[in-house]
């Protein structure tokens, strides 16, 4: 069902900001005595959203355009939207949980949830690299006041800081790039872009195009924590309010994939492969190893999910890599990487939700995000233990959770690189047994060790709902990934041109 | 050909879906109705015990038929999954996988009798008991290399949290240590398959890859696997990746450090399962996955294999001899007994590998014997090293003789399936040319019984101890069931072994043709 007919490419970024607005409304004639009225209407906002993208939007139709090809409407961006949809009603709802820890401004609060969400509808159909950097900026604007938001906390203020300081770094590098494409070809569209190579007829492009190329994949790079642009992710992890953190991973993460998908549908060709599988190997390489080995000897479990999400950071990766070299290039294979990214993205967008609301309600009843406070977790309360263990493991990659599902997809489209992809899937491989590692750590203190404090957290009955639709969700991904994968493959297959 | 269906799903299928229903069931059961757990996992092991024997009558039924008249293909059920992937869920079953569905039914429907006193997170332990023994069962009946890793891998991580939870000595260290060895194993095995995924579909070029075992042979037989990969030849390349990643598992001297530290660590039926059946699942998946893919890999590499198993029984006993902890004992001679199983598919002869099989099974039955005995006692005297032991034969005469049984059983004495299979596996390593191994194998049978037969004097027999005289013996018939249960089959198959050599037999020989043609045997 189309709702929106030609105006479907802005419906929900228009529904979104709309709400965003009607968000601070509601928080303006509300008395202080019943704010929780904000938190509910932010929910209905994205609960709208949501069954609007899920519902409302064709995933196979045809691929719209709208203001001279700035903005476009293709099976990818509906594929992202959804995910974005998703992890933006997940974040109120993990929000509305944390809000009663705000000492003010519980509408900003929320209202700046849903610009930053606006920001990642808009980043998953950017045709352009003006509404590219627009839009991408509206996403971090956001957060950089999110993660700053507890500033009676030094350690709020001081990841809203690092955020901004960095961010500002890594816009400028998206910027400076931005210039050099320009200069090269004399478009900013990205259909300019391709026409631009195409013409060049496997011919290497110039110097300028690759340099430019780089820098904007080093800025987007830092949305993602691809190495070496990674520093900020830690500290910003544990200092950002939990919602913020987990929205964050996931929307942060899955905003800059979305644009270097974007950028590696447009560019890749037979001129530039060769570059790029090297290059994305290389860094695959670097970010899976930095994220895992340096998550081991963590006692935070923010900060643990931090690093761990430059692993992740690392896997997906392994999905640009699956490009392949010219001997071996094939167009399936580097559809079938950039379908398990987005599967991946999906599957982690929930996994990271069902691991950082365990952490909210956790933190909330115990003041703490220490490993070691979670010992005895199990007994304490059953079913946040399981929660958290069932998120762990799908992060882990274990069947049969979402998580593996996601990881095995991206091995397979390395593996279908043949003998050029082997290094990298051993890589892979190790980096399972390294993860697995620190994340049976956390589930040991939660089962194996005894309580140092034995009274039990209760969990109240809508959130027990929420924990168990998480982990239903993650077991149907896990072992019925059927229909999202096609979902996820034609629009990759679409988005490289790849027939049928 | 009717194909065989119940309410939609092969037999085959039903038993890898009632051990899920059944955790499904157990998840929704309330944590305080202990009882209620136990019963709906019984319920859920008896009918897949069942079927298990059902599947194994067709396919002894089968032994002879031409493939018209057969049954056990009518079972085989394919449907698509991931159509973009070549992912199906596709169960098929031969002798050898008959076989293998039929200990472990035979071993979890002990384990979950043998687990009725565990009071501590009752549900949480038989839920992660049960998905264990799902991943079991996938293993066993599955035909896509999809479900068969994802299935292999399903197996692996609830045995972390049986061992940690539920475990006792050093149960951290040991928990922590088999599921990385396993992982390691498990991803290494992923490595190689998914170069065989991709060199079966670059060579057929068909629209979508497949993962279904028959396109991977098809390609063989088609020369997809002949090619090269790096400037080595692709099979010999890649046959080591399935071959040592399975075989940790398996587990492989050296690879096998894992086994009894977790075997020691777990719990009783955690143990059972563990040595019982988890352990078969890299010889399995070798003779399953890797040997028929990579026939040429396997015949380059199966002389060392012969000279790893060497290690594998001679290290194995030798080092059981040192142990004074009773699971340790049994732990290591597990070890030992494996590398009887790895002769017998190194020897490459239809009778070795029909050996190996049997001895899986035959080990497989003997070894859920000994740990649900120790588990027994162990749960009362809570000290299982044997200086700490003694003269229990005269509190627990039933437990003592039922050891007795088990010892004989595993030293190899005529009468039970243990002997007959060794025989077996010896014949079939001379036969295939291993000589000295065959001659090392049978002194292999001198520990065995040294380290036994001390631990059967240790401990239940000599002077009454009087620190014993509370000790209370299985005396109820609900009791004995899992004992007498384990007893029957041993002496029942070493009888008869051509109950299940027969039905072993036809894939054993498909196995040996296979390996005689890519230039071994």
């Amino acid at each position: 069902m189309d709702i929106a007919g030609p105006f479907a490419p802005v419906l929900l970024e228009t529904l979104s900001a709309c709400g965003a607005g009607a968000v601070l409304l509601v928080d303006l004639f509300t008395p202080e005595a019943r704010k929780s009225r904000v938190g509910a209407a932010s929910l209905a906002v994205t609960a709208i959203l949501f069954l609007a993208a899920w519902f409302g939007m064709e995933a196979g139709g045809e691929t719209a355009t709208l203001f001279g090809g700035s903005l476009v409407l293709d099976g990818m961006a509906v594929f992202l939207k959804r995910t974005f949809a998703t992890a933006g009603l997940l974040a109120v709802l993990a929000a509305i949980r944390y809000e009663d820890r705000l000492p003010r401004g519980r509408g900003e609060f929320h209202f700046l949830l849903l610009s930053a969400l606006t920001g990642m509808f808009l980043v998953s159909s950017v045709g352009d690299l003006m509404s590219m950097f627009v839009s991408l900026e509206l996403v971090t604007l956001s957060f950089f006041i999110l993660a700053a938001f507890r500033r009676e906390r030094p350690e709020s203020v001081e990841a809203g800081l690092k955020l901004l300081v960095l961010g500002s770094l890594a816009a400028a590098f998206v910027l400076f790039g931005t210039a050099f494409l320009y200069g090269a070809t004399g478009d900013l569209t990205f259909a300019g872009l391709r026409d631009h190579l195409a013409s060049l007829r496997g011919a290497p492009p110039s110097r300028d195009l690759l340099l430019g190329l780089l820098f904007v994949l080093l800025g987007l790079g830092f949305k993602i924590g691809m190495v070496p642009m990674q520093v900020w992710v830690p500290d910003v992890y544990q200092g950002a309010p939990a919602p913020v953190t987990a929205f964050l991973a996931v929307g942060s993460k899955a905003a800059g994939f979305a644009l270097v998908l974007r950028l590696v549908t447009t560019v890749a060709g037979p001129g530039t492969k060769d570059s790029l599988q090297l290059l994305f190997t290389a860094l695959a390489f670097a970010t899976l190893f930095y994220g895992n080995l340096a998550a081991i000897p963590q006692t935070n479990v923010k900060r643990l999910l931090g690093y761990s999400s430059i692993g992740h950071c690392g896997y997906l990766l392994m999905g640009l890599a699956a490009l392949g070299p010219a001997s071996y290039y094939d167009e399936s294979a580097a559809a079938s990487g950039a379908a398990a990214i987005l599967f991946y993205l999906l599957a982690y967008a929930l996994t990271t939700f069902g691991a950082f609301l365990v952490v909210i309600l956790f933190s909330a009843a115990t003041g703490s995000d220490e490993m070691d406070d979670y010992a005895g977790l199990s007994r304490r309360s059953p079913l946040l233990a399981a929660s958290l263990t069932v998120a762990l493991l799908s992060l882990a990659g274990v069947p049969p959770l979402a998580g593996f599902f996601g990881k095995f997809m991206l091995m397979r489209s390395v593996a279908l690189t043949g003998p050029a992809g082997f290094g990298l899937l051993v890589a892979g491989a190790v980096n399972v047994v390294i993860g697995l590692y620190y994340y049976l750590c956390l589930v040991k203190r939660m089962y194996v060790h005894p309580p140092k404090d034995a009274s039990p957290l209760p969990v109240t009955g809508p959130t027990a709902a929420l924990l168990y639709a998480l982990t239903a969700a993650l077991l149907i991904l896990g072992i019925f990934p059927g229909a999202f994968v096609t979902l996820a493959s034609d629009a990759a297959r679409a988005a490289f041109g790849v027939g049928g | 050909m009717e194909p065989v269906r119940f309410l939609g799903l092969s037999p085959l299928s039903w038993v890898v879906a009632i051990p899920a229903l059944t955790t499904l069931g157990i998840l929704f059961t309330p944590s305080a109705a202990k009882n209620a757990v136990r019963r709906i996992a019984l319920a859920g092991m008896t009918l897949t015990f069942g079927i298990a024997i059902w599947i194994l009558v067709q396919a002894a039924g089968d032994v002879g038929l031409d493939a018209s008249a057969r049954v056990l293909p009518r079972l085989a059920q394919k449907v698509e999954w991931v159509r973009e992937l070549g992912i199906s869920w596709n169960v098929g079953a031969d002798g050898m996988g008959a076989a293998m569905v039929f200990l472990t039914s035979i071993v979890i429907f002990a384990g979950v009798l043998v687990s009725w006193s565990v009071e501590d997170r009752t549900k949480e332990f038989y839920l992660s008991l049960i998905a264990l023994v799902t991943g079991v069962f996938g293993v066993f009946v599955s035909r896509d290399l999809f479900w068969f890793y994802f299935s292999y891998e399903l197996a692996v991580i609830p045995m972390y949290l049986l061992i940690g939870i539920w475990g006792s000595t050093n149960k951290e260290y040991a928990s922590m240590k088999l599921t990385l060895y396993l992982t390691t194993g498990a991803v290494c095995a992923l490595v190689g398959l998914l170069m065989v995924y991709f060199r079966a579909w670059a060579f057929l070029k068909t629209p979508y890859p497949s993962f279904d075992l028959d396109y991977i042979l098809m390609a063989r037989d088609a020369g997809a696997f002949d090619a090269t990969w790096r400037g080595m030849d692709f099979q010999v390349f890649a046959f080591p990746f399935l071959l040592f990643g399975f075989g940790a598992i398996a587990p492989m001297w050296p690879l096998h450090t894992w086994s009894p530290m977790g075997h020691a660590a777990a719990p009783s039926a955690a143990s059972m399962l563990h040595a019982g059946v988890l352990m078969k699942l890299g010889s399995f998946a070798i003779l399953r996955i890797a040997v028929p893919a990579l026939p040429e890999g396997a015949v380059w590499w199966m002389p060392v294999v012969a000279v790893l198993c060497m290690f594998n029984i001679l290290y194995g006993g030798l080092v059981a001899i040192a142990q004074k902890d009773m699971k340790f004992i049994v732990g290591y001679s597990s070890s030992s007994h494996m590398g009887y199983v790895l002769l017998g598919i190194a020897s490459m002869t239809s009778l070795g590998i029909n050996g190996a099989i049997f001895l899986m099974f035959a080990h497989g039955v003997m070894t859920a014997l000994a740990f649900a005995l120790i588990g027994f006692f162990y749960d009362q005297t809570h000290v299982r090293t044997i200086p700490d032991l003694g003269g229990m034969s005269h509190q627990i005469p039933f437990i003592g003789t039922a050891f007795v049984f088990m010892s004989m059983a595993s030293a190899g004495v005529p009468g039970f399936a243990n002997f007959a299979s060794e025989v077996m596996v010896m014949f079939g390593a001379w036969q295939g040319g291993l000589k000295w191994q065959a001659v090392v194998a049978v002194l292999g049978i001198v520990p065995t019984g040294v380290y036994l037969l001390r631990a059967v004097k240790g401990a239940f027999f000599g002077p009454r101890n009087p620190r014993w005289d509370g000790l209370r013996d299985a005396v109820t018939p609900f009791q004995r069931l899992p004992f007498l249960f384990l007893i029957s089959v041993l002496l029942l198959f070493g009888f008869w072994p051509r109950l299940l050599t027969d039905v072993i037999g036809e894939s054993a020989d498909e196995l040996a043709g296979l390996l005689a043609r890519a230039g071994g045997g």
